[in-house]
């Protein structure tokens, strides 16, 4: 056996050992990558699952909005549209102050810039709402808002210009998807 | 003393004996067999736990749906126009204020459909949630008693259907 055999490897040896080790590497980080994606979107998830429960729970118990304050308000929502794809608002303060007819009109419920306080939830990562789908009837949609009044476990869905029984909000990464559904009974659940 | 120079014995020039390298890789076998064995079994524990924890909530959020619009309804029975008491698979009460989707004396109804738990149609259990048993038992007979209602829903998780969950509440009827 010669003396350089004896000292060391020879360099097809090397190479092959660098070519494995770059090889699980490449496996490991592209497994990881997903891996991550994932956990995020579950996350996502599981946050618009959050704010929905937060918003049920707010307008059962007539909680002040925004917290910490003395304002009392009628009822609570979440908002989501496709035109701000990583924000979901939980609002409060539905409808007039003082509706004439001492009714809230159900187009005042909805989700308004002017009129209503709200807390952000940006969505992390790469997630973004994918998709607003209202169902029976089903049609997609560009903007959902699913409204809880004070008192009351069920909620009030609206689309564009819809009252559907539910709604099914799609966050998605990438090619994953996970669907967020709510029906007028007020169930809430991930379909994933 | 003399420096001897050092020789490598003839095991060492000629590598590992095969026995050692068995040896080795039985060694390697039975620790990589109890740690993946060990494994599977936590995720297992932890998916079964997780699944006892949805059913646990999905039924919670149907028990405090029903009891919360019992608090303002009236005439708790087993069928649409059945008396107390009774026992039976359906739930039905008559709204004295109106709540929710109902009105003052709208008529509210609970029950089964296909594993699912519906309120007047609608479905308040998720598609992971299979809900085998829906028992209602109403006590009690107006005027000389409170009309009392004992619900007990018992469902299993459509992925693991080997967990089970049974949850029980009652409630009265209050006089209105």
């Amino acid at each position: 056996m010669s003396s350089f055999r004896k000292n060391g490897y020879t360099l097809i040896e090397l190479l092959v050992v660098i070519a494995l080790l770059a090889g699980l590497s490449a496996v490991l980080l592209l497994n990881g990558a997903e891996s991550r994606n994932l956990v995020q979107l579950q996350t996502s998830a599981q946050q618009l699952e959050s704010a929905l429960t937060q918003a049920q729970a707010y307008g059962n118990s007539g909680r002040a909005f925004p917290a910490g304050t003395d304002k009392f308000d009628s009822g609570f929502g979440v908002f989501v549209t496709t035109a701000s794809p990583k924000n979901i608002r939980i609002y409060g303060g539905l409808g007039d102050t003082s509706p004439s007819n001492g009714l809230i009109e159900e187009g005042e419920e909805k989700y308004t810039v002017a009129t209503q306080n709200f807390e952000l939830i940006q969505l992390g990562g790469d997630v973004q709402i994918g998709g607003i789908r209202g169902i029976s009837p089903n049609a997609n949609a560009s903007e959902g808002h699913v409204l809880f009044r004070r008192g009351e476990s069920e909620a009030h869905i609206y689309t564009n210009n819809q009252t559907p029984d539910g709604l099914r909000i799609t966050l998605a990464s990438g090619s994953a998807s996970i669907d967020v559904v709510i029906n007028k009974a007020g169930l809430i659940y991930i379909d994933q | 003393m003399t420096n001897v120079p050092l020789q490598n014995t003839p095991s060492t020039t000629r590598g590992s004996f095969l026995l050692e390298l068995l040896l080795a890789f039985a060694v390697i076998s039975i620790a990589m067999t109890v740690v993946v064995d060990a494994f599977i079994t936590s995720q297992r524990s932890y998916r079964l736990i997780a699944a006892e924890g949805a059913l646990t909530k999905s039924l919670t959020v149907v028990l405090e749906n029903m009891t919360r619009e019992a608090r303002v309804s009236e005439h708790f029975r087993c069928a649409a126009a059945g008396t107390t008491p009774c026992t039976g698979t359906e739930f039905h009460m008559t709204h004295i204020e109106g709540l929710n989707a109902q009105g003052a004396g709208e008529n509210v109804t609970y029950g089964v459909v296909g594993g699912v738990i519906q309120k007047d149609s609608l479905d308040l259990t998720p598609p992971t949630v299979n809900v085998t048993d829906f028992d209602v038992r109403i006590i009690g007979t107006r005027p000389a008693e409170q009309i009392q209602a004992l619900i007990t829903l018992t469902a299993s998780s459509v992925d693991s259907p080997n967990v089970k969950v049974q949850l029980q509440t009652s409630f009265t009827e209050r006089l209105y």
